[in-house]
């Protein structure tokens, strides 16, 4: 049997590898319609011609120079791991720009084929493009390529077994003058004195990347026996001066490349750029985002009602049914109370998470949240984060651990740190269920507001935490946000599909999974020592939860509620779920509401103060982890919790009183 | 359509769905002034500010316009599609709203309720499907599929 043939695919961000990558493998990788979706190197695999082939989705850069962690991924595979085929994508929209990597990844000597993306769009404005004619002048093919559709990706496929067959290495390179070739050459010199170093770098990309001043390489030099020798060559070189001007002879040669393969129309205004000169407003950019915001918020919570209603129903049948059919006492309790009560009380909210992963789907397809971090460029910069920080923050509406994932493209160490601290106060699906629960039963026709409210407050304060961070415990200056637009498109509804069920599937996985498990423990708490009423005060849950009490009442909850919260520290959603137990809501969503609303202990304020804590309070068990591993240290996850649980505190007790004093309650 | 007329358009619904908004506002601070609820303005904040930002969106178009910058058709076709989203976000909930009653709460729908659904959101949006029937493909022809 032959062996596979690895192929990595790489490029610029957002040119549509992870949309080529699905395709090529049948996977059902995220892809978005901003820069820096793939963080993480993705492996898939796909036959063609009678061969294996093992496709690797590389996240995208800009350049081999790997200032960002996404980046440093990207190099170290290609260089390390050797693909026998290296495929960039390239967006032919903006070939100047990409073919700046085509430069550096013919350097490399593996053999590299380009996939020409997004033809559509350069082709749209009246460009043209002779791929063949490009082909014969980069030395290497060039396939047209529609990553959505498919198209070109048999020719793809076919380039990639004849080159892997033939085993050709890409040769050609690029001369940068005089003084920074004789100085390349001695460098080989010297490097090809240490037999290490051959078999694992092409010595003259070694040489070229040291003349860049590029730290890593450097760190591999200086491990090496020929360390001492090429840094008294490089001595008295001037680094940056070096970076520019070889970056100048890229470019030299990609001018000299591309009139001879394209023709480049003079743009007019496109519907991109009408809607960018509104949306990017001064004036007008953060109202239009807020209003947006108020929209999606307002439709997750109006259209789903119908579909809860009905969830609530068949919960309803399933609660009278067990307690008709099952004779024992406590096997009732256990699927009524337990099952039924706490499971069925989270899956009433399906419908608001899956309508509101398509809106956000949509918005991200289309192009417009990545706009989001350009209108907040500036209000970020003047607490001391990049622009580019407000992306996480928009990802974690989805959930925190990708969201925290994706500050791997932030390249200041500091700017991340920041952004990872500050992500979890950013609401995301798991806590939607609580808001919907707590604002329907409290404020009704007011409910979608109020929800509109709690994520504006999130946004808020995880600004104002950063500005904190910032001023106090990780000091300096933001580094400048350059961020590539992508244009507007009208997102296709097997995408934002796809994309909604990808996220929605993790909830219902959930909810057969952990808070099934959660529920079943909050019941036994509930249910024990035997003999006590069920979810009494004397029970093992209401013992817990009066230990906790005089830490919440303060915030005008009771016992039930402190237990619940402890819970949600797991999964937020099991806040609900243990809410449904312990109140003994056999009936979804429908009976939990009118428990709650019957409850004497809480009142309108006390709801409020509820839906902030469980905003702020702290991150749950799979973001704590996340943010153990991308910061690197438990001193960091530590610190997240302690000063969630503090914010969460004093901003839940002050709604307490303000709304106690405005709406009475307090 | 010439310029000119883009930017009577603009200006018109620009200045209603400002004072629409402004008035949804003025109810929120002094619910007393009954005689705009015929209008189907009643105190909403966020309503109201939907309403200034269409408007405000639309109205910056023509004060573009009227100083000869023609990119200023830009926020007339911005304004006029964030004009058709709300309307249709309003659209979807009245839905959302009358088939629970329908379906759950065995209720009648009156015509009385289905007045009290009529908001300016809503209304305005109608003016703006004919800007959109008008002038939206030379917006939608640029924009990418995918």
């Amino acid at each position: 049997m032959k062996k596979a043939i690895t192929v990595a695919l790489t490029g610029n961000p957002n040119v549509g590898k992870t949309t080529l990558f699905n395709t090529l493998t049948g996977s059902r990788q995220h892809v978005g319609n901003w820069p820096g979706v793939t963080v993480e190197k993705k492996e898939g695999t796909c036959e063609h011609a009678g061969r294996t082939i093992e496709v690797t989705d590389l996240p995208g850069t800009y350049s081999l120079t790997a200032y960002s962690a996404d980046e440093v991924v990207a190099r170290n595979f290609i260089i390390e791991d050797r693909p026998d085929v290296v495929v960039q994508v390239v967006d032919a929209s903006n070939l100047e720009r990409n073919l700046y990597l085509t430069m550096q990844l013919a350097e490399l000597g593996r053999p590299v084929i380009i996939a020409l993306n997004m033809v559509d769009v350069a082709e749209g404005r009246g460009d043209t493009i002779d791929e063949r004619r490009l082909a014969e002048l980069l030395a290497m093919p060039v396939i047209r390529t529609v990553g959505t559709s498919g198209k070109g990706l048999e020719d793809l496929l076919d380039a990639v077994v004849a080159i892997a067959a033939k085993g050709e290495k890409h040769t050609h390179t690029i001369g940068y003058g005089d003084n920074a070739e004789a100085l390349i050459s001695d460098l080989v010199g010297i490097l090809d004195d240490d037999p290490d170093l051959a078999p694992r770098y092409p010595l003259r990309w070694l040489a070229v990347r040291l003349i860049e001043g590029d730290a890593d390489i450097r760190r591999v030099v200086s491990g090496s026996s020929v360390g001492d020798a090429v840094f008294a060559r490089l001595a008295d070189i001037d680094f940056d001066e070096y970076e520019a001007t070889l970056a100048d002879k890229r470019y030299e040669a990609i001018g000299a490349i591309l009139p001879q393969a394209c023709t480049i129309c003079v743009r007019k205004m496109t519907g991109s750029d009408m809607i960018d000169r509104v949306v990017t407003n001064k004036y007008l950019g953060i109202p239009i985002f807020l209003a947006l915001m108020w929209g999606a918020f307002q439709l997750t919570f109006a259209v789903a009602e119908p579909f809860m209603e009905g969830i609530e129903h068949i919960f309803g049948w399933l609660g009278e049914g067990v307690a008709a059919s099952v004779g024992t006492e406590w096997l009732a309790s256990l699927l009524g109370d337990g099952v039924i009560g706490g499971v069925g009380g989270v899956l009433v909210f399906v419908p608001n998470i899956f309508i509101l992963f398509l809106i956000l789907s949509i918005l991200e397809g289309s192009g417009y949240l990545a706009r989001g971090a350009f209108i907040m460029d500036r209000l970020m910069y003047a607490i001391g984060l990049p622009g580019k920080s407000f992306i996480p923050m928009l990802m974690g509406f989805g959930c925190n651990v990708p969201a925290i994932m994706s500050t791997r493209t932030i390249e200041d160490e500091r700017d991340r740190l920041i952004t990872i601290l500050v992500n979890p106060f950013i609401s995301c699906g798991a806590r939607l269920p609580v808001y919907i629960l707590f604002a329907g039963v409290f404020f009704g026709r007011d409910a979608g507001n109020v929800i509109f409210g709690l994520y504006v407050l999130g946004i808020l304060v995880a600004i104002l935490s950063a500005k904190l961070f910032r001023s106090t415990v990780l000091p300096g200056e933001s580094s400048p946000f350059i961020m590539e637009m992508p244009p507007y498109r009208i997102p296709t509804l097997k995408n934002a599909l796809l994309n909604m069920w990808e996220k929605g599937s993790t909830y219902l996985k959930k909810a057969g999974g952990i808070i099934l498990i959660g529920s079943l423990i909050v019941w036994f708490l509930a249910s024990f020592p035997a003999g006590v009423e069920y979810g009494s005060e004397e029970s093992f849950a209401g013992m817990i939860g009066k230990t906790v009490e005089p830490l919440v009442a303060p915030l005008g909850l009771d016992w039930k509620i402190a237990v619940a919260l402890i819970f949600g520290f797991v999964a937020k959603e099991i806040v609900v779920s243990s809410l449904g137990v312990l109140y003994g809501a056999e009936e979804g969503s429908a009976a939990l509401s009118d428990a709650l609303l019957a409850d004497p202990a809480l009142s309108t304020a006390g709801a409020l103060a509820v839906m902030v804590f469980v905003l702020l309070y702290m991150p749950c068990v799979a973001t704590l982890a996340i943010i153990r591993k991308e910061t690197g240290s438990w001193r960091w996850a530590t610190f997240s919790v302690i000063y969630g649980l503090v914010v969460a505190w004093v901003l839940a007790f002050v709604t307490f009183h303000l709304a106690g004093f405005f709406l009475g309650g307090a | 359509m010439s310029i000119y007329q883009k930017r009577i358009f603009a200006a018109l619904l620009g200045a209603l769905y400002l004072l629409a908004g402004a008035a949804t506002l003025i109810a929120v601070a002094i619910p007393e002034i009954g005689i705009i609820e015929i209008l189907g303005i009643t105190g909403d904040p966020a309503g109201g500010f939907i309403l200034i930002v269409i408007g405000g969106t639309l109205f910056y178009g023509y004060l573009e316009l009227s100083r000869g910058i023609n990119e200023g058709v830009a926020f007339l076709h911005v304004g006029i599609a964030l004009a058709l989203v709300f309307g249709m976000i309003r659209l979807l909930s009245i839905g959302a709203e009358f088939a629970t009653m329908a379906l759950f709460e065995d209720e009648m729908i009156t015509l009385g309720m289905l007045r009290e659904e009529l908001v300016p959101v809503l209304y305005l949006a109608v003016i703006a499907l004919a800007g959109f029937i008008a002038w939206g493909k030379e917006f939608s022809a640029g924009l990418l599929r995918g």
